[in-house]
Order: C-alpha cells, then structure tokens, then sequence
C-alpha cells in the first residue's frame, strides 16, 4: 500500500515538475551555445565581427537567453516548494482528503509518502540545478577543457592525499549523507506539522499555518541558542574542546567533523520525531476536513 | 459475520462547545438500503464522516463489522462524498487505476461499463466532464466495489429529476446483495420506495428508527409525510 | 404497465397487488418466467428486499413457484389464476356497487342501468 501511495504521489508531482526539469535543461543547453557560454569563450566574436547588420539581435537573443535561464531556475526552485506545500495541503487537508482518508491506510503511510516523495523530488530538483550548471560550463569551458580538468591526475592525487590523512573519511561521508537526508526532511516536516497545526483552527486556517510555521522555527532557534549556551559554559564540555584542540591538526579536525555531524543528527533527529509524530497525531485524531 | 453491520453505542461528537450528534445508539443489520433522514445541520454528515473515518468520535463507540473505524473499516466501507475528491487532471483510466490498486473489492470491467454507458473514454479527463459527469463518474467508481457497507452522503442533492433516476437506478442495481446501503438526504419522497429502513435524526438525536413499512402500516403514511410533521417545527 | 405507488400503504402490499393483476391478466403469461427480483425492483424503483418481499407472498398465495431449474414461473395452475381473477372482479364489483348505492340507486336500478349502458355508450 505504502509503495502504490508513492507511486501516485510521484505521479502528481511529477505532471508539475518534470516539464521544469526539461525547461532547465533545454535552456542551459541553449545558453551554452547561444548565450553566456558564447559570451565568455568568444566563439561568435569572429561571426559577429564580420556582421554589420544583426548584431544588436544576437546580443539581444544572448541577453535575453541569460534573463531566461535564471528565471527558470528561480521559477524551478520556487515551484517545486510550492508544489511540496500544496501536494500536502490540497491532497490531505482539502477536498482530496477525503479520497485519501478513507483508503485502508494508516495516516502515517499517508504522511510517510508524501515526506519521502517530497524529499526524492527536491533532490531531483538539486540535481537537475546541477546538470544545468555542469552544461553551461561545459559550454563556456569547452568540452574538451571540462575533461581534462576533472581528469587531470594531479587533481586526484590532490584529493587522495587529502583523504588519507582522514582514516574515516568514508564514515564521514556517511554521516553526511545522513545529515542531509535528515535535516532535508525535517524541513518539509516543519512545513507539514504546521499545516497540521493550522488545521486545528475552525477557520483562516491557510494563514494560521504560517503563523505555526513561524512559530516553531522561533521556538527551535530560540532552543538551539540556549543549547548552545548551556554546552559553552558546561566545564566538561569546555576542557573536550581544549583536548581537541591540542589534538594533532587533522585527527582534531576530523574529530570536530564527527561530533558536528552526529550531534546535527542527533538534533535534527529529534525535530523530525516531534514534527512526524505531531502531524500523525493531529491527522489521526483531531482531522477535520471542511 | 452474524453481528450487526453498524453498531453505535452512546455515539457524540462536538465540536468544541457545539453538539453535532448527542448519544446516538443504533444498530443496523446487513443487506439493507437505509435512509438517514433529517434536515441540514441534525448531524447525518457528520455520522458518515464518523462511520468512514474521517471524523473520531468525542465519546461513546462506534463499530463496523465488530471493528473501530480504521483501515479494516475502511477496506470494506464505500464511500460518496458531498463533493469531488479527485484531482481534476486526473483521467478516467486513472481513477479507475487508482480504485484497483486500492481496494481489493473493485470491479473494474464494471466501472468501465458504466462508463462507457455513460459515454465515457477512458482518456477523457475530468476536468473536461460538466459537474453532473463528475458526479456520475464518482457514483460508478463507488458502486463497482463490492462493499459491505456503501455510504452515500447527498446522492441525489441538488441534481434534476433525470439526473437522480439514473442515480438511484445504479444504487439498486449495482449494490453488492450482502451489503448495506446507507444514504443521508432531505428530499425523503425521491427515495423512499427505495428504502427499507429510514433513521430520523434530529438535533444530534435519533428520533425514530423503523422500516419504511412499519411507519407506512403504523402512521398511515409515508415517510416523507412523517418528516413534515416531525420536523415542522424548531427544525 | 407502470408501476403505481401511492403513499397511504407499505410499497410491498401495493407490489403485491400490481404484480397479482399483471398475472391474471396475463401480462406473465401462465408458466412463464417471472423476471428476477433486481429487474423487477430496478423497472419499479424500489428496494430490492420490498420486491422479494412480495414475491414470496405471492409465492404463498401460490401463484408463483420456484423450479430450482427455471427460476421462479407462473403458476401453471390455470384455475387458481381464475380463482384470484375472479376474486378480483368481485371486489371491484363491490366497490362498483358501494358507490353506486351511495348515489341511491337500488340493485334493481343498478342492473337496468348497466343493461342500458351499452347503448348509451353508443349514442356518446
């Protein structure tokens, strides 16, 4: 059940986002050759040049293809929020809701699908920036540039040199990705609870959601100093950090890495817990569709 | 299986201080086509909302099938909305898709027979269908399945005469035979002769709960006749 | 045939009746098929149960049978079909006779009447 839910969540993002991700792609293609690709490696200087007339066109059409890109990139940015917050508020809070309430579901499976979904599509969203970034340099650089320089032996040598002197640069990496995944979640999480709590109002719920929203991000910012502060003024805490710091350089830095990256964890774990189980509760117990 | 289908006992929900439904107790027996009768606002919706899970009871206990509503319920329970609940790019193929994946008991060559009947492609989209289509669309997907318990909120509200013959003609001639059929209305003379069992609610409460024939052989009238009178005053 | 319900009394008692009158008239000619419970209920617009409800009463008074091959039929017995047929003319004449007493003829003037109708009839 969870995965067929996935499937169509999948499906109803996918109709809005997908054609951006072609957009993106299709432009930076173009930009690549046409506009601040060209601009930056002359290749239609000579072409230009021998031109008298259309010369302001061209120009006109890079200009213009530049404009188009960032557009496209802002606009994909902003829509694929836009589309994580309404696939939640429309498809559970609103009419769809109705539909999906009432399939053999448990709520959590419902709010699971749309988090995992939600997170998978921001990362293509990530992914497709960068492809479009990777093109244009590859249009401005020159294929044959681009090659070589991330083939370039010393380049590697460079980063393996640099990893050996961190023995745990795998776990490390680990616990990177982790952090990612967890505090990208806990992002949509924030949105999705204050939803949730915006929906215990009998009415201006779309506008008590936001003012949740804002709340929680005070209460968690205002929590994360006093941690802070607490842990700063901890004496055992301070004589660690003293230790780490007489710590030979790269066994302190990693050291420093590790315990940043599983406390990250660790604090964000806790968020996403408080905002899961908050919505589930609240969806499970206190739903309301109008 | 010999239990009731629907078993209400001391049933309320509030709304903060606001009483929609006040100690309902009733039960309500398999294979049978019931109406939940009674004016806006006496609680039918949200008794359904209850009875399909999209409610939780403040107090009292509700079971269908000897179960809380949760996902046994709702596998088992097929449910009509007072509005479309389908994302309008959604194509009729989709929906159907979406039924089968779903609900084990969905007959799908049967949804599309009723489409096709209704002159519906699977390819068309509901966003290019009148509101009447949409609405018939929805019937179809919800009476395909072979549900133990069909609850239908406002089948026939608002709709022209043609509209509801066609309604009520695929609620008798789809329904699954061991199933119950409950529908909430107010325009109690359309559907009457269709009834077996009619359930008043009024002000949150159950004031009368009988057969159609009972009321008919008892009060020497019809049910619809019977609501006039109750509800005439302070309704 | 249309299926006449009125208000005044259980639908299964007037199901009853109309299809008891659609047999003796022959409409559901002697030993043939009764049509099923749902095509019957869906053709009256009424519930399903009401319509088995009257079937089975009439499945009592024997003018339907269940053949566990066939289905339910007709009756075959031809003058049980008379028997009803009659009884119904009967009751009309009753009621015929009621309202015409009503009007303050006597039986005698009633039964001239009648045999004068059919010229009257013709001259209308």
């Amino acid at each position: 059940m969870f995965g067929k839910l996935c499937k169509y969540e999948f499906k109803s993002i996918g109709r809005t986002l997908v054609p951006i991700y072609l957009a993106v792609i299709a432009i930076s293609i173009l930009n690549a050759f046409l506009g601040m690709g060209s601009l930056a490696n002359g290749y239609y200087n000579g072409l230009m040049s021998g031109l008298s007339f259309g010369r302001g066109f061209l120009s006109l059409i890079q200009t213009l293809s530049v404009i188009a890109y960032f557009g496209v990139l802002v606009a994909m940015s902003v829509l694929t929020l836009i589309v994580v917050i309404q696939r939640f508020y429309k498809g559970l809070l609103c009419d769809e809701g109705y539909l999906m309430f009432t399939l053999p579901v448990k709520p959590w499976q419902l709010i699971t699908a749309k988090g995992v979904v939600a997170f998978v599509m921001s990362m293509a969203s990530s992914l497709v920036a960068f492809a479009s970034i990777f093109i244009l340099v590859l249009g401005t650089a020159g294929t044959s540039r681009v090659f070589t320089a991330i083939t370039d032996p010393q380049l590697w040598n460079a980063i393996n040199s640099a990893l050996a002197h961190v023995s745990t640069w795998p776990l490390l990496m680990f616990e990177f990705i982790i952090l990612i995944i967890v505090s990208g979640l806990v992002q949509l999480y924030h949105m999705y609870f204050s939803m949730a709590l915006g929906h215990l109002a009998s009415k201006n719920r779309v506008m008590m959601s936001v003012i949740a929203f804002i709340a929680i991000s005070m209460l968690f910012s205002f929590i994360n100093g006093l941690v802070m502060i607490i842990l700063g003024n901890v004496p055992s805490f301070q004589s660690f950090f003293r230790m780490i710091d007489t710590m030979p350089d790269t066994q302190g830095i990693s050291l420093v890495m590790h315990l940043t990256f599983i406390g990250s964890v660790v604090y964000n774990a806790i968020q996403l817990a408080i905002f899961f189980f908050g919505t589930e509760r609240i969806l499970s117990k206190r739903l309301n569709l109008e | 299986m010999n239990q009731e289908l629907i078993t209400a006992r001391g049933l309320t929900k509030n709304y903060g201080s606001k009483s929609a439904l006040d100690h309902i107790d009733l039960t309500v027996g398999r294979g049978r086509i019931v109406g939940l009768l009674g004016p806006n606002g006496s609680g039918k919706t949200t008794f359904i909302k209850l009875l399909c899970g999209l409610l939780q009871p403040t107090s009292g206990t509700l079971e269908v099938n000897g179960n809380a509503p949760g996902v046994e319920t709702k596998s088992v329970i097929s449910y009509l909305p007072d509005r479309m609940y389908f994302a309008d790019w959604m194509k009729a193929c989709d929906l159907t898709d979406f039924f089968a994946d779903f609900y084990v008991d969905f007959d799908r060559p049967k949804a599309m027979e009723m489409f096709s009947a209704l002159g519906i492609q699977p390819n068309d989209r509901l966003k290019t269908m009148s509101k009447g289509t949409k609405e018939k669309v929805q019937l179809a997907l919800i009476m395909s399945r072979k549900a133990q318990l069909y609850l239908l909120d406002e089948p026939i509200g608002g709709v022209d005469p043609a509209a509801r013959d066609f309604i009520l003609n695929t609620i008798l001639t789809n329904y699954n035979e061991n199933g119950t059929v409950m529908l909430s209305t107010h325009l109690i003379s359309d559907i009457e002769r269709v009834l077996d069992e009619a359930i008043f609610l009024q002000n949150g409460k159950v004031v009368r709960h009988d057969t159609v024939d009972n009321i008919r052989e008892q009060e020497g009238k019809s049910v619809d006749q019977l609501f006039r009178e109750i509800f005439a005053y302070g309704s | 045939m249309i299926w006449k319900l009125t208000d005044d009394r259980p639908i299964w008692i007037q199901l009853v009746d109309q299809l008891t009158l659609r047999i003796v008239s022959g409409v559901y000619a002697s030993g043939a098929a009764v049509p099923t419970v749902r095509a019957l209920a869906s053709e009256a617009g009424v519930n399903p149960n009401t319509m088995q409800r009257a079937l089975a009463e009439l499945e009592s008074r024997g003018l339907v049978e269940t053949r566990r091959t066939a289905g339910r039929i007709v009756t075959e017995d031809q003058s049980l079909i008379q028997s009803v047929r009659e009884e119904l003319a009967f009751a009309r004449m009753d009621e015929f006779l009621a309202s015409m007493r009503a009007l303050g003829y006597t039986d005698k003037q009633i039964r001239e009447l009648l045999a004068a109708w059919d010229k009257k009839e013709e001259l209308v």
